[in-house]
């Protein structure tokens, strides 16, 4: 994908002294396994970054476990399947509607997101085995819902003692005639939840996808890959895309039902928002079916624009390129001159962002849409090619822990195999289509940014000291430390209980809450005017006299202006 | 009601989140779990979405490795690690369900750390928290119970001396479980108002709700002195809120045995009854009236009681949550002759049934909020009071809910509401009573309507 222009630079010194206060702190061989994990990026492409390595123990991290990555991420959006959490209670719970994962169904009875269904081990089940409660949980399930498809979930003791899973999805599918897939997605899997994204890539990939057939009459159909509709980001994507004349097959695993991910093989091209949860899949399918992938970025109005360009173009049909132009530009002309306003309150300030793996390189490009510059950009659980792109992809050596996870041996399907002309891709690649490809994170990030990766607790707060951003964006684990030392958080995962934020109209809501974050009068009032010291109080004055631009942002420290981008 | 194998919609914790409070209580004190990092975040995320509020804790990180051999290296570099970076004076060590079915010993790398790592002078104490034995509520007490047995002693001057007729500055132990941080600051204040020093094991008063300050702070400051730990054999008493737990985990017991400090467990003092019987207690050690302040509250709660029972009489409600916390409000609401028909908790190992004697009660003890959906469906209720796993069964059945207890995620000021004492009790009656009093004045000229001029 083309990068997009980049912001106006930041101070690369300041990062480097950051940097470097930061390793002093640690024993030397952390401070060298974090070092690698460190980018300040430079004039020089083809800077490497460590990711997906093993966390360091005894340091705070914000990143989950496998079972959360498969059934948290990728399975547990399923809305019409029961997911069943073999183990204790705790993960079950733990894992029950907190990604805020919008799905509808047209019979209310066979929507179960609302549920978290746990076989809620004890210690009987752990000395003699659980698989007979799992069992019978199964068909409980069944017996209560009468569900399309079940799904079970593996935590941390499972495995240990031993439980045959799959053998029970095995012997429960065929009782009960409906489809049973069982995860082996035990916590202590990998090093991050990205484990459990592959295992649950995997599992749908073989059970499900390609299960049933069907032709549609629509030239363009698409499925989207990595999208998991939290705060109904996918709705407003697919009124978008409906609305330009594409059928979405399916989603995975927004709002997603299990029939329509049995037929996403028949789509004719897969988009990828979140590649690093999904990209297992978009290869996958490629391979046995011949369905190309192409990188969607929907967060932003340019994003989503140069977005609904590069699809049509894929398809290439006349009537959808004229007519992608024609919706984009209603919509912007609806939107811009809202988005205009918040930006006035908006811009000339710095965010640092710190969000899952493929969500700051979203978001970084909607805060440059705003004026806002991005001064760290980093992922909790993503791997080299999601931060460098998928060239290094054959650099990356397997380690002892990427080796557990099962990597599918995929063939061409006999059948049902479909491959897209190679002269297409390559000429849509060469106009910067990013069809088969994506590059990355660090293209669109500022020269004199930071880069990060696994970003710990004590790296977070000695970084906003250093780096002073206006905003950090990150998880509900993170915001109110953040909040704490005087700075808005915004949290990416759950959007605040806001959203959605993709999208054209998606992207006024996103303007709107940053807005509130910089604008809340209640920042203002943080130090009590018995201990106001008579600078601060000059500095404000001047400010406000400026047109309150820093009434909000941080009152800890002094405010310099910035230069603004637009 | 059909037998059911598995749970759906929980409304109880696992145990290590036990542990986290339980270590939240006392100052500069980390909880680190040995096991997935999984564990940690969860738990993390879960308690800051509760009390809006940064919530630490370390993990071991475990991966499948450690899984096969064993996780105690891991253990000794997260405990190395999480020294160096924080200046610590406690470290709890609880066990997951994955370092107990691998089998480590945790004690036995305590040890080890202790005796090899120089500076590693704070005390870490082990804690046995597989969530498959037991629920959140057992986390805690257990983990009070570790530390105690780890760190009590007679170490106050005043034990030392070995009279405690004599002692300058008697105190009280008081535990007081899994109540609110404006809950711990209303035990504190009453200890002022009496003049006795309240010994809170411990007190996250601060460490789950600290104020915003102009200086940010890498450990909130707060909770209770590891002291406190170390002289708790010198205490004039334990007071423990603590009836259905069993007896083998209680921290207040433990002491009774070992030091002879006189234990009182109680329920939660919630309701005139159990507020009264506090005082009654505390009055022992103190041999002069209650202030007046205080008998002021208890007669503004009389007051509230009488002004409300119009409301409140025979109304059905159904409890949910912690069986310590369900046990007290069970019996407040049984004092404004409210019914409870049903009751809901998670903790395999809650003497609730047995602590109830009134008859006709359904105990819903998987915790299952599903099992309680279809226990509303075939009964009348009027009312769902509990942490906001009720929410949707609110919605569904158009049922006011009342949020009280862990967790409230989709509401603000869970760390300030004061649910003990008089006070706390006045407010528990306001707020049913107002439910109830918003339902009246809402539909009261409609439901007229449909009684006595449609009909005809």
């Amino acid at each position: 994908m083309e990068p997009i222009k980049q912001a106006a630079r930041v101070d690369r010194e300041v990062g480097k002294k950051a940097v470097k206060e930061i390793l002093s702190a640690y024993p030397a061989k952390v401070a060298k396994n974090r070092s690698t994990h460190i980018v300040v990026k430079g004039k020089n492409k083809g800077q490497k970054i460590a990711a997906n390595t093993r966390t360091i123990p005894g340091i705070i991290t914000n990143r989950g476990c496998c079972y959360a990555g498969c059934k948290g991420v990728v399975i547990g959006p399923i809305k019409d399947m029961v997911h069943i959490t073999h183990g204790p209670i705790g993960c079950g719970y733990y894992s029950w509607a907190t990604r805020r994962n919008q799905g509808m169904t047209a019979n209310k009875k066979q929507m179960f997101l609302p549920y978290s269904f746990s076989t809620d081990m004890q210690d009987s089940d752990i000395v003699f085995g659980g698989e007979k409660k799992l069992e019978l949980a199964v068909k409980e399930a069944y017996e209560l819902f009468k569900p399309k498809a079940i799904s079970i979930s593996a935590t941390c003791p499972v495995g240990l003692i031993g439980d045959d899973v799959q053998a029970v999805a095995g012997r429960m599918q065929k009782e009960l005639g409906i489809t049973v897939i069982a995860m082996n997605c035990e916590g202590y899997k990998g090093v991050s939840q990205s484990a459990g994204h592959h295992i649950a890539n995997n599992k749908l990939f073989q059970e499900v996808i390609g299960t049933e057939d069907r032709e549609y009459k629509n030239p363009f159909t698409i499925n989207l890959l990595g999208e998991y509709n939290i705060g109904g980001d996918g709705w407003e994507i697919k009124r978008i895309l409906e609305e330009l004349g594409y059928e979405v097959v399916s989603f995975l695993t927004g709002d997603a039902g299990v029939d329509d991910i049995r037929r996403a093989h028949n789509a004719k091209l897969n988009l990828v928002q979140c590649h690093r949860s999904i990209n297992y899949m978009a290869e996958m399918m490629k391979k046995k079916y011949g369905i190309p992938w192409l990188k969607v970025n929907f967060i932003g109005v340019n994003n989503t624009s140069r977005t609904l360009r590069d699809v049509a173009k894929f398809f290439g049909a006349q009537e959808l390129i004229k007519r992608t132009e024609e919706v984009i530009e209603r919509e912007r002309k609806e939107i811009e001159p809202v988005i205009d306003t918040f930006r006035k309150g908006i811009k000339g300030r710095t965010v640092m962002l710190f969000v899952g793996g493929s969500r700051s390189h979203h978001y970084q490009d909607i805060f440059y849409e705003l004026g806002v510059e991005t001064v760290m950009s980093g992922y909790e659980f993503a791997h080299r090619d999601d931060y460098e792109g998928r060239r290094v992809l054959p650099e990356i050596k397997p380690d002892a822990d990427s080796k557990n996870i099962e990597e599918l041996n995929v063939q061409p399907d006999p059948e049902k195999y479909r491959p897209v002309d190679g002269e297409k891709i390559a000429g849509l690649q060469q106009k910067g289509v990013p069809v088969n490809d994506y590059a990355g994170l660090y293209p669109s990030l500022p020269e004199g940014a930071l880069m990060i990766d696994d970003l710990n607790h004590y790296e977070t707060e000695k970084l906003i000291e250093r780096l002073k951003p206006d905003l950090f964006c990150s998880g509900i684990k993170d915001k109110y430390v953040v909040q704490k030392m005087g700075i808005p958080s915004k949290q990416l995962h759950s959007y605040d209980y806001s959203g959605p934020y993709a999208g054209f109209r998606g992207a006024v809501i996103f303007a709107r809450d940053i807005y509130q974050a910089f604008n809340s009068p209640s920042w203002r009032y943080i130090k009590p005017p018995w201990e106001t010291e008579p600078e601060i109080v000059a500095t404000l004055t001047e400010k406000e006299k400026r047109g309150g631009k820093n009434a909000g942002g941080n009152p800890k420290r002094d405010n310099p202006q910035k230069s603004s981008p637009d | 009601m059909p037998e059911h194998y598995a749970t759906v919609n929980p409304c109880y914790h696992c145990m290590p989140l036990g542990a986290i409070f339980a270590a939240k209580g006392f100052e500069k004190t980390l909880t680190l779990l040995h096991g997935s990092q999984g564990c940690a975040t969860y738990m993390r995320r879960h308690l800051a979405r509760h009390f809006h509020e940064p919530v630490d804790v370390v993990s071991s990180s475990l991966n499948e490795k450690d899984a096969i051999y064993g996780g105690e290296e891991n253990l000794k570099k997260a405990l190395r690690n999480t020294c160096k970076q924080y200046n610590l004076q406690m470290i709890i060590v609880a066990s997951t369900c994955l370092s107990e079915t691998i089998g480590d010993d945790i004690g036995a790398v305590i040890k080890d750390v202790e005796k090899g790592v120089p500076g590693m002078a704070i005390p870490l104490v082990s804690v046995s928290t597989p969530s498959y034995q037991g629920s959140f509520s057992r986390g805690y007490w257990k983990t009070i119970k570790a530390a105690l047995e780890k760190l009590s002693g007679k170490s106050s001057p005043c034990a030392q001396e070995g009279d405690k007729g004599r002692v300058e500055k008697p105190f009280i132990n008081i535990i007081p479980g899994l109540v609110t941080p404006q809950d711990l600051r209303w035990f504190l204040r009453l200890g002022e108002l009496l003049g006795i020093d309240f010994h809170l094991l411990g007190n996250y008063a601060n460490t789950f709700d600290a104020p915003w300050e102009t200086s940010f702070k890498l450990m909130p400051e707060g909770g209770s002195p590891i002291s406190y730990l170390r002289e708790a054999g010198a205490a004039l008493a334990t007071i423990e809120f603590s009836v259905v737990h069993p007896e083998a985990d209680s921290p207040a017991v433990f002491l009774q045995q070992k030091f002879d400090v006189p234990a009182f467990r109680m329920p939660y003092p919630v309701g005139l009854d159990a507020v009264d019987k506090f005082m009654k207690v505390l009055t022992t050690f103190r041999g002069e009236k209650i202030p007046g302040e205080i008998t002021e509250n208890r007669g503004r709660l009389l007051d509230a009681m009488a002004d409300a029972h119009k409301v409140l009489f025979a109304k059905k409600a159904v409890l949910f949550g912690e069986s310590e916390y369900v046990f007290s409000v069970y019996r407040t609401l049984r004092e404004w002759g409210m019914e409870c028909p049903a009751l809901v908790y998670g903790e395999r190992e809650s003497l609730l049934k047995e602590e109830i004697k009134e008859k006709g009660i359904t105990f819903i003890d998987s915790g299952s909020m599903f099992e309680l959906k279809e226990w509303i469906n075939c009964n009348e209720v009027d009312l769902l009071l509990g942490s906001s796993v009720g929410a949707s069964l609110s919605l569904e059945f158009g049922l006011p809910l009342l949020r009280r207890g862990f967790p409230i995620h989709d509401r603000f000021g869970a760390g300030r509401v004061l649910t003990v004492g008089y006070e706390g009790t006045l407010s528990l009656i306001d707020d049913t009573a107002n439910m109830f009093a918003a339902e009246i004045h809402a539909s009261f000229r409609r439901k007229l309507k449909e009684s006595y001029l449609w009909k005809v």
